[in-house]
């Protein structure tokens, strides 16, 4: 069955390809540099597009996905504590309602739809973009909420670096990254491990004992291994072609929630995630094929209770992306095709459970004098039957001199398609469960107040139908049903500013963000949840960030406040705020004979707050990081 | 720098003492109503919110989370059954592994059992001994009352669910390999079995001292049966097929009709068998747990409406005529009268 999938599936790739290099071969224009510009090309003007660079990724050395993207504007993580699984919700909208895609390529699993954050090794990308709602139309479908985009990218400046990052903590934290990227000007070599170990037996309260005492977290460790081998080959100056593989090891315990008897679980996960990209200019197009598989195999054991799940999803991808720009009239047209075939074995499927989805989007942008335009169109077929189509427009413009205040307006539609849990899940999965869909219109606002104090807003308002929930039917059996309606608004705000003074540079970040995400409707009688905030949606979250720059010497602080989240859905119990705060330092020497050292220690929950990001798993107190990292090049 | 202070000082304003973890907004008030039903409500599995609802069928006051509010922490992770012995309440806590112990008067805790791997429920077997069915471990645990610890166990095949106590005997219910178990109470031995449909669960024993059990069946095939075991000869008598998931196996006062569910509730009479009656049809929810008022016969039905919202308790007098209803806990199902 597996087989037959796989061949069918690279036979329809290998005609795209055929038809696709064929265009390729009437290409004669020359052009500078054949790495596209992905934010443009993967984009869509009219968006605002959060990008968190390499330098700026570096500042989290030897942290995890989920600490970055717990301190970005209108997200939340929702960790199950250290080291555990941790999920992204951007907007108020479901984990599984924000897609996560690297180098193009959808990762949610398909079994459940999510993205564990804490099994994306952040050390292995340099760039991240966060694009919220339908800005996640142009990368692929099920953002619902938005998109998170990790990018690897080829450099092909001759040479070789060499990296090796140690990094020590509390709670028996080791981190070890090394990396070494190696070109001649033509081939280009990555080649990166990581390896993190911490046993996360910190102390906690216990609030399920009647005197509260503090204890040691038990089962919590994790051991995860992570590999990745990058190879890019610049044919000319009009073609490149790449291949990418990740492969990770994931050994974790999951701790029991507090007042509840620990059971001994772990699980395993196993990912390999690999990826060939081919990337041409020609004839004023730009085409850009990837192919992709993506493999996870996921053991989970309890081992006081004897129980064994396993899972195993493979996924075949097929994207290939055709721009074109019309310079006579300031224009783009772009195609974007997505093909994607899941295949899954597990014990809770009757047979190998297989699904098909294939998307077409196309989108046209123009530029007239200060205003830019967008129109684009995403049709998604599920299983080759077609879907409501998702259409977004939007504009944008800039006004006063020099562009100092930019202005967007947004309106998108987007859907999710069903996991193959909701569908095939036995018993109670319905394979004729219909895509949730959603539209949400937003304003994005930039403003220069001077040179270096910059204030953004976006205020937003969205409704998602259709919103699967699992409840239990009649005869006991837990089933899915497209069973609510959603509301979400709210506002995101931030004030950024920077000054220098001789060799002293001072930066500041502060965001606001309010949001309001209730249930409108339901088809359940008697639901309680009708007007209320959804559970582990916060409606406030700040978050202030402070950096101070002297020559080698870089000194932050970060303080982030979430408000309460009500965690039952008629809105009577609730986790109080929180109010962590980090602080580090770190000092860089300059490269002496093609070496560098780089050192810090960074505190993290500085006030050693006790809190719970989910009712009941706890979160460490104060504890420490240090790194030590050496740079070699040639 | 003075800016970077003043963040520090009020950053650290802010992190003092605060509340940690789950919190409720109690909207109950404590007065001195007797509040004669309790309501187990399960909670989430893995989310450690279960609770104790109190409520008083003459007052028709309902106070919910009253363990949290008269202990100051909370009851625990599925919150499974309840049984009273001598003068205390014991709350099975599935997931946490554990037996609350509280006065039944002023519901304070008085101490805890632990070390259980799942357990389900508990009954006195002696003056100063119990025995606790489990899901996982395999056998019946025989707790001491007085030292509150495990003594020992008595093994069997699977997952045990209820227990009657008669005699010198106690009946275990083993829904995993569908048998009732006989277990001498002075040895702890298992001393016989008998078969039944599948997923034996709960007991009672009627007026003419016939062990009856439902069995749910099959998951989602719908061949749930009501058996009669005669206790002398330990066989079983009579085989009921209901064609449909039954549960919640309870008896009246008379010790004279069966009640259970089967979306809503049915009866039949112990001496009628070939009749069953329905007495309050299905709601719109989910009928969990099921009660007959040891006094008045009125009929209980919790409604865990769609397993994560808080449920409801509905009340119905003997005739199946509604007389109450009252918002409890999340997943409210095991039903005690005190």
């Amino acid at each position: 069955m597996i087989k037959k999938l796989v061949l069918k599936y690279f036979f329809c790739s290998l005609i795209l390809i055929l038809a696709i290099q064929n265009m390729f071969s009437q290409s004669d224009t020359l052009f500078e540099h054949t790495v596209f510009d992905y934010k443009i090309e993967e984009g869509v003007n009219t968006f605002s597009v959060i990008e968190v660079d390499s330098s700026s990724l570096a500042k989290y050395f030897g942290q995890t996905t989920e600490e970055l993207l717990g301190k970005s504007n209108g997200l939340f993580v929702k960790q199950y504590g250290a080291g555990n699984l941790a999920t992204l919700s951007i907007r108020g909208s479901s984990a599984n309602q924000t897609q996560v895609f690297w180098n193009g390529i959808p990762v949610n699993t398909a079994s459940i739809g999510v993205t564990d954050l804490t099994l994306l090794p952040i050390d292995f990308y340099n760039s991240l973009l966060i694009k919220k709602g339908g800005a996640s139309l142009s990368c692929g479908s099920g953002g619902i909420g938005g998109a998170v985009c990790l990018n690897s990218n080829s450099f092909f400046k001759k040479g070789i670096t060499l990296s090796a990052q140690q990094v020590l903590g509390s709670f028996g934290i080791k981190r070890t990254i090394l990396k070494m990227n190696y070109s001649t000007g033509k081939i280009n070599f990555v080649t990166g491990y990581l390896h993190r170990f911490s046993l996360n037996n910190f102390s906690y309260k216990d609030i399920s004992s009647p005197n509260e005492q503090y204890v040691s977290r038990e089962n919590a460790s994790i051991n995860q291994h992570f590999f990745m081998q990058e190879i890019g080959w610049f044919i000319n100056k009009k073609s490149q072609i790449e291949f990418k593989l990740n492969y990770l090891n994931s050994w974790r315990q999951i701790p029991s929630i507090i007042g509840a008897t620990n059971n001994g679980e772990f699980q395993n996960d196993q990912q390999i995630k690999t990826l060939i990209g081919f990337k041409n200019i020609s004839n004023n197009l730009r085409h850009d094929l990837k192919i992709g598989f993506v493999n996870e195999v996921m053991n989970y054991n309890d081992t006081a209770l004897g129980i064994f799940s396993n899972f195993n999803i493979s996924s075949f991808h097929t994207n290939y992306r055709v721009t074109r720009d019309l310079k006579s009239v300031n224009g783009r047209i772009q195609a974007f095709l997505m093909i994607r075939e899941d295949v899954a074995e597990s014990d809770y499927y009757s047979e190998i459970s297989n699904q098909n989805t294939s998307s077409l989007f196309v989108k046209w942008e123009q530029k007239i004098n200060k205003t830019e335009y967008h129109l684009a169109l995403r049709q998604e077929l599920l299983d080759f039957n077609f879907l409501s189509p998702n259409p977004s427009i939007g504009v944008k413009k800039s006004f006063f001199k020099n562009g100092k205040w930019n202005s967007e307006i947004n309106a998108s539609k987007t859907s999710r398609i069903p996991t193959l849990n909701d569908r095939f899940w036995v018993p109670g999965g319905d394979p004729n469960l219909l895509p949730e869909n959603g539209f949400e219109i937003e304003n994005n606002n930039r403003i220069y107040l001077s040179d270096n104090l910059m204030f953004s807003s976006s205020i937003f308002f969205g409704r998602t139908s259709n919103w699967i929930i699992w409840h239990p039917m009649n005869n006991g059996l837990w089933s899915p049903e497209n069973v609510k309606e959603v509301q979400r608004y709210g506002l995101e705000s931030k004030l950024e500013f920077e000054a220098s003074l001789k060799d002293v540079n001072f930066e500041l970040d502060m965001q606001y963000n309010y949001l309001n995400a209730t249930t409108i409707h339901s088809f359940n009688i008697n639901d309680a949840s009708i007007n209320k905030q959804l559970i582990y949606v916060p409606a406030h979250q700040t978050q202030l960030d402070v950096e101070l720059a002297f020559k080698k010497v870089r000194i932050f602080y970060s303080q982030s406040l979430v408000g309460s989240v009500y965690i039952d859905v008629e809105n009577n119990s609730y986790l109080p705020y929180y109010f962590p705060a980090d602080i580090g330092i770190d000092w860089s020497s300059n490269f002496i004979t093609g070496k560098q050292l780089v050192a810090g220690l960074k505190i993290i929950n500085l006030f050693n707050e006790d809190y719970h990001i989910v009712a009941n798993r706890p979160m460490p107190g104060t504890h420490f990081l240090i790194n030590l990292k050496i740079n070699l090049k040639k | 720098m003075r800016k970077i202070l003043l963040i520090l000082i009020v950053s650290s304003l802010f992190s003092c003492r605060k509340d940690v973890g789950p919190q409720t907004n109690n909207n109950s008030t404590e007065n001195e109503t007797f509040h004669d039903v309790l309501i187990a409500c399960e909670g989430n599995f893995g989310t450690g919110n279960g609770s104790l609802s109190i409520y008083s069928s003459s007052a028709k006051e309902t106070l919910n989370n009253y363990f949290n509010q008269e202990n100051n922490y909370p009851l625990g992770d599925v919150v499974q059954s309840i049984a009273s012995i001598d003068e205390n309440l014991y709350i099975v806590v599935n997931n946490s592994g554990k037996i609350e112990i509280i006065d039944s008067t002023n519901y304070l805790s008085q101490g805890v059992i632990a070390g259980f791997t799942s357990p389900r429920e508990i009954a006195k077997i002696d003056n100063d001994k119990a025995y606790v069915t489990d899901l996982y471990s395999n056998s019946v645990q025989v707790v001491d009352l007085t030292t509150r610890n495990i003594i020992s166990s008595i093994a069997v095949s699977g997952w045990t669910e209820a227990i009657l106590v008669r005699n010198n005997y106690a009946y275990v219910s083993c829904p995993g390999a569908s048998l009732i178990y006989k277990i001498d109470i002075s040895s702890h031995e298992l001393i016989d079995s008998i078969s039944t449909a599948s997923s034996p669960l709960d007991l009672v024993l009627d007026k003419n001292n016939k062990l009856w059990v439902v069995c749910s069946g099959n998951w989602g095939a719908n061949d749930g049966t009501l058996e009669s075991i005669n206790l002398n000869t330990f066989v079983n008598e009579q085989v009921i097929q209901l064609n449909s998931s039954a549960s919640e196996l309870c008896i009246s006062n008379d010790l004279d009709k069966l009640y259970w569910l089967d979306n809503g509730v049915n009866y039949l009479d112990v001496d009628q068998t070939s009749i069953i009656n329905s007495i309050v049809p299905s709601g719109a929810g989910f009928f969990y747990g099921l009660g007959i008022h040891p006094n008045s016969n009125d009929i209980y039905i919790s409604d865990a409406i769609d397993f994560v919202q808080a449920g409801k308790l509905y009340r119905y007098n003997s005739q199946g005529e509604a007389l109450d209803s009252t918002t409890l806990g999340i997943n409210p199902h095991a039903i005690f009268f005190k």
